[in-house]
């Protein structure tokens, strides 16, 4: 009902969309690594990115938090602007740093390469933001943080440093971090693209139960097992653009485009 | 051998003043150079071109021109320009520029090291500002430089035996004052520099403590 209400009104973007980006574009110098990227992200869908390298896919993770500020287009979460505000004529306004800052919280980024802050014990990794970010009473961002890390598998590690933690476990507090700030969308950049193999499956595991409790989320990654098991759409994309988006099932069975066949080939 | 040491001994109001101010114009310039070198770190990495290049020129001055020439700059040169200072004064303000520029350099030196997408990290998370160096960058930073930043304060203890050039009574300056006066170097020499010894001892130790905790919380 509330899909037919909006297409009357003529709002485009489905209401029901988490996030919602439209012609995104961002160059680095003369090479332009985003070529209008459109994307809708439902609530509690998981959607995996796939792509060669350099096709643009952490780029454009990265513009969707303003990590790096895209050239044009739009990314709305939950229906907000992010990065910019429109000024009377309605042309978008840059955001200052620190007013991005209050938007970046709400997504919950995990990287390659974790990125966990070695001066804190995972613990403190999973409490600094809600605390000092988000001004939440400490004692209460404690006893979540201490829930999130015993959901990852981690309860007996809490106290140790980043540096004593396997990678499969630096990456597990890494994602309980992201979650910590309650974020409505979760960025995933490659999470399993830096561990050991036997490491990867813990990692993924903790994914899985995360979209299979109904959090939405973007996943850039290489592991196709996961994609075709986990994903509720895949995207596709080369050289900026996305090239083909489907449902697991169609995209690795019956791919329309040449280009996503010859990917799917080279994965074997 | 033994008279000789006695009559240095029967000095020690002396040295242990020379001591004393050995100690207290270290720390003190050890404490503000740290505070002052953490300011021009944010200042060379948030990146503002005024304020980058300047402050550059002097870190890379400072470091290319040997301790005693400055003590020398600032002792005679300062009151041509009308700045006039006490010499105890004049070395602090020495010792205190000399390590500014060092501890600015290890500072920015090991932040270099680290990965910038631990910036990253921190901005992905809210962190923006002042707020991102006070949180993030610098907690990582000085705890990864902590060793190479108590070597250095090292060279700052022994730097100040220059500070006696200038009629600063610090420890150098009173063992030669009583070996000159009772012709005594050899013993007098000793007692000095024994006492330096302890003193580099004492922050070795340190050095040693900040070295196990860097190698734990310094970098994951
Ligand atoms: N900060 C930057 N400055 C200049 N060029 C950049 C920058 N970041 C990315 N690029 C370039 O943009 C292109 C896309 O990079 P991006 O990292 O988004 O690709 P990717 O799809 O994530 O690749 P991979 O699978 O290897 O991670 C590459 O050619 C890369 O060299
Ligand atoms: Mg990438």
């Amino acid at each position: 009902m509330r899909k037919a209400d909006a297409l009357v009104v003529g709002a485009g973007p489905d209401p029901e969309s988490v996030l919602v980006v439209r012609g995104l574009t961002k160059s680095f110098g003369a090479l332009r690594v985003l070529d209008g990227v459109d994307l809708d992200v439902g609530q509690g869908k998981t959607l995996c990115l796939l792509g060669p390298s350099g096709s643009g896919k952490s780029t454009l993770l990265r513009c969707l938090n303003h990590l790096e500020r895209p050239d044009s287009g739009e990314v709305l979460l939950r229906g907000e602007r992010i990065g910019s505000r429109l000024d009377a004529r309605g042309q978008p306004r840059p955001l200052r740093e620190r007013e991005l800052a209050r938007q970046r919280v709400r997504f919950g980024m995990v990287f390659q390469h974790f990125n966990l802050w070695p001066h804190l014990t995972a613990l403190g990794n999973v409490m600094e933001a809600p605390v000092h970010v988000q001004g939440r009473d400490r004692h209460e961002a404690r006893a979540e943080a201490v829930a999130l890390l015993s959901q990852m598998g981690l309860a007996d590690k809490r106290d140790e440093y980043p540096s004593r933690l396997s990678g499969g476990q630096r990456q597990r507090v890494a994602i309980a971090r992201a979650l910590a700030t309650r974020p409505d969308v979760l960025l995933f950049d490659e999470p399993t693209s830096s561990l050991d193999p036997e490491l990867v499956g813990e990692v993924l595991g903790v994914m899985r139960g995360l979209a299979d409790a109904g959090r939405t989320m973007v996943v850039v990654t290489h592991e196709m097992g996961f994609a075709r098991e986990a994903a509720d759409e895949v995207v596709f994309m080369d050289a900026g653009r996305v090239v083909e988006r489907a449902a697991p099932d169609d995209f690795f069975t019956r791919p329309t485009e040449a280009r996503t066949r010859q990917f799917l080939q080279r994965l074997g | 051998m033994i008279d000789n040491f006695l009559i240095v001994l029967g000095e020690w109001p002396t040295i242990a003043w020379g001591f004393a101010t050995t100690v207290w114009v270290s720390a003190l310039s050890i404490a503000l150079s740290l505070i002052l070198s953490i300011a021009l770190f944010v200042a060379i990495a948030s990146g503002n071109r005024w304020l980058t290049i300047p402050l550059r020129a002097f870190v890379d001055l400072m470091r290319a021109i040997p301790f005693l020439m400055l003590v020398f700059l600032a002792y005679y040169c300062l009151p041509l320009a009308g700045v006039r200072l006490s010499s105890w004064t004049c070395g602090l303000v020495s010792l205190v520029a000399y390590n500014t520029a060092y501890f600015t350099e290890i500072l920015r030196g090991a932040w270099a090291h680290m990965s910038a997408e631990q910036a990253d990290a921190g901005r992905a998370f809210g962190y923006a500002g002042l707020r991102l160096y006070s949180r993030i960058i610098l907690p990582q930073t000085l705890i990864a430089s902590g060793p190479m930043l108590g070597n250095q304060a090292i060279t700052l203890i022994k730097n100040s035996a220059f500070l006696m050039v200038i009629t600063v009574h610090e420890l150098t300056f009173a063992v030669n004052q009583i070996q000159s006066i009772y012709f005594t170097p050899l013993e007098a020499l000793l007692v000095g520099v024994t006492l330096y010894w302890v003193l580099c001892l004492v922050v070795e130790a340190a050095v040693r403590r900040l070295d196990r905790i860097a190698a734990v919380r310094g970098s994951a």
